[in-house]
């Protein structure tokens, strides 16, 4: 009997406690979105197995013990390995063209960054963070995950569950949370411009684009080339046209292997422990002002540029909306709302693209801006 | 040193995206310049069909231009 007792005393049952069990209905509403939504699966199902692993008692299997996952924490994030290898992948699913054909939609691209900015402030100056959480709170406005992962980790690895589940939580949330805002700030008039025809973009200028990105970005803000140099590189892979093999294993086995390693390894970050705090739940309000902010920044900016071009050469101001690097999410509910809107007559979803993927390129800007000034 | 205020470190991020990307838009619009893309013609296969689709339509409508919109 006292065998038994204390085989009782070891198992995980014994040892669960409402932390434990509060995570695993954490984990589950992260499933139940997955599953039964569509919202970023590929993201939310490791994520939220990983925070189930990590609740498990005596069992460490959390990224911060001693078990395979914090092997993998520690050799795939703490080194910062895999968000640029992720970045590699996108970089080889990008098309770049809808951005070349309208390089005005770079400015889009980056004015959506403007939820960062607001979030990182109202981190800092309202709620107390230190600059260098609050910065890692901020970039969740970028709605980039590997990108928050790679900043949050240098800076506030501390806060890496909480904020990487925001950042993809709310990726998942674009088609809830951008149509209101949309609606808010354009009038029906601006939801029905169609857009001009884009320019033809050649092949030379398609293989060039990432050869000078690459350089002139990691340049200018060194820290952010291993997310931007990979991204180009990736592209380059992609539209040389003479790497089919390397294209192919890129952006189909490598990202889906990175992809799980880097979602279990983060869901395994949320112990209760380290999740269920005060902060969490600042951080999760913190992301959506964010998202809000870089989705009225890309409008509001789309809107004043329309000021300076004449008739028929406007541009639709809810594209805006797309510079949130949600890629393609956030130009898939630009192209919705825009053609629900109006009757099916306008579909930007090409137009949308542009800003969508020059938002990628902005938040891992904004974040070597970070990491140069803060580390 | 003690590190700069986070409002100069934001102010100075949000510079630095919009100068990045406004150069890079300079960049590609000129590269685009310096490399058009060529216009393809239409294939003969389309034509031979648009030509077919008119003709059944329209009875001795004969097609002598089609130009293709992207």
């Amino acid at each position: 009997m006292d065998i038994l007792i204390q085989l009782f005393e070891q198992s995980g049952v014994a040892n669960l406690s409402i932390g434990n069990l509060v995570m695993f209905v954490v984990a589950g509403i992260l499933i139940y979105l997955a599953v039964t939504k569509n919202y970023e699966p590929l993201l939310l199902i490791p994520i939220g197995f990983g925070a189930i692993l990590a609740n498990l008692p005596l069992a460490d299997m959390g990224s911060y013990g001693d078990g395979i996952m914090a092997v993998i924490y520690d050799a795939g994030i703490r080194t910062e390995l895999l968000p640029p290898l992720i970045f590699l992948g996108v970089g080889v699913l990008t098309d770049f063209r809808p951005l070349l054909a309208r390089p005005l939609t770079f400015l889009l691209g980056a004015a959506a960054q403007l939820g960062i900015v607001a979030a990182a402030l109202g981190a800092f100056y309202l709620l107390g963070f230190t600059a260098r959480e609050a910065a890692a709170i901020g970039i969740i406005g970028g709605a980039d995950g590997p990108t928050s992962i790679f900043l949050t980790i240098q800076l506030a690895p501390h806060l890496l569950g909480a904020v990487a589940v925001a950042a993809y939580s709310y990726m998942s949330l674009v088609p809830i949370i951008q149509p209101p805002i949309l609606r808010l700030l354009t009038t029906k008039k601006e939801r029905g411009i169609d857009m001009p025809q884009a320019l033809p973009v050649s092949k030379t200028a398609v293989i060039l684009f990432p050869l000078l990105t690459g350089l002139i970005a990691s340049l200018a803000v060194p820290s952010s080339a291993p997310l931007i140099g990979m991204l180009m590189f990736g592209n380059l892979i992609r539209e040389s046209g003479v790497t089919e093999r390397l294209r192919k294993t890129a952006g189909g086995a490598m990202i889906d292997i990175v992809t799980i390693l880097l979602g279990i390894v983060v869901g395994a970050t949320m112990g209760a422990e380290n999740f269920l705090t005060y902060q969490t739940v600042l951080i999760l309000i913190l992301g959506a002002v964010a998202f809000a902010f870089s989705t009225a920044g890309g409008i509001i900016l789309a809107k004043i540029i329309n000021l300076f071009l004449g008739e028929g050469k406007k541009i639709n101001p809810c594209i805006g909306a797309a510079g949130v690097s949600a890629v393609p999410m956030s130009a898939r509910v630009v192209q919705q709302f825009v053609s629900q809107e109006t009757g099916g007559r306008v579909n930007p979803i090409m137009p949308a693209m542009g800003p969508n993927v020059a938002g990628v390129i902005g938040s891992a800007v904004a974040a070597g801006v970070f990491l140069s000034m803060l580390l | 040193m003690n590190p700069p205020d986070l409002l100069v470190i934001c102010a100075s991020a949000l510079i630095a995206v919009f100068f990045l990307l406004t150069l890079l838009a300079v960049v590609m619009r000129l590269l685009m310049a310096v490399y058009p893309a060529k216009v393809e013609g239409i294939e003969p296969a389309t034509l031979a069909a648009v030509a077919a689709a008119a003709a059944f339509a329209f009875p001795g409508t004969r097609v002598t231009n089609v130009e293709e919109i992207r």
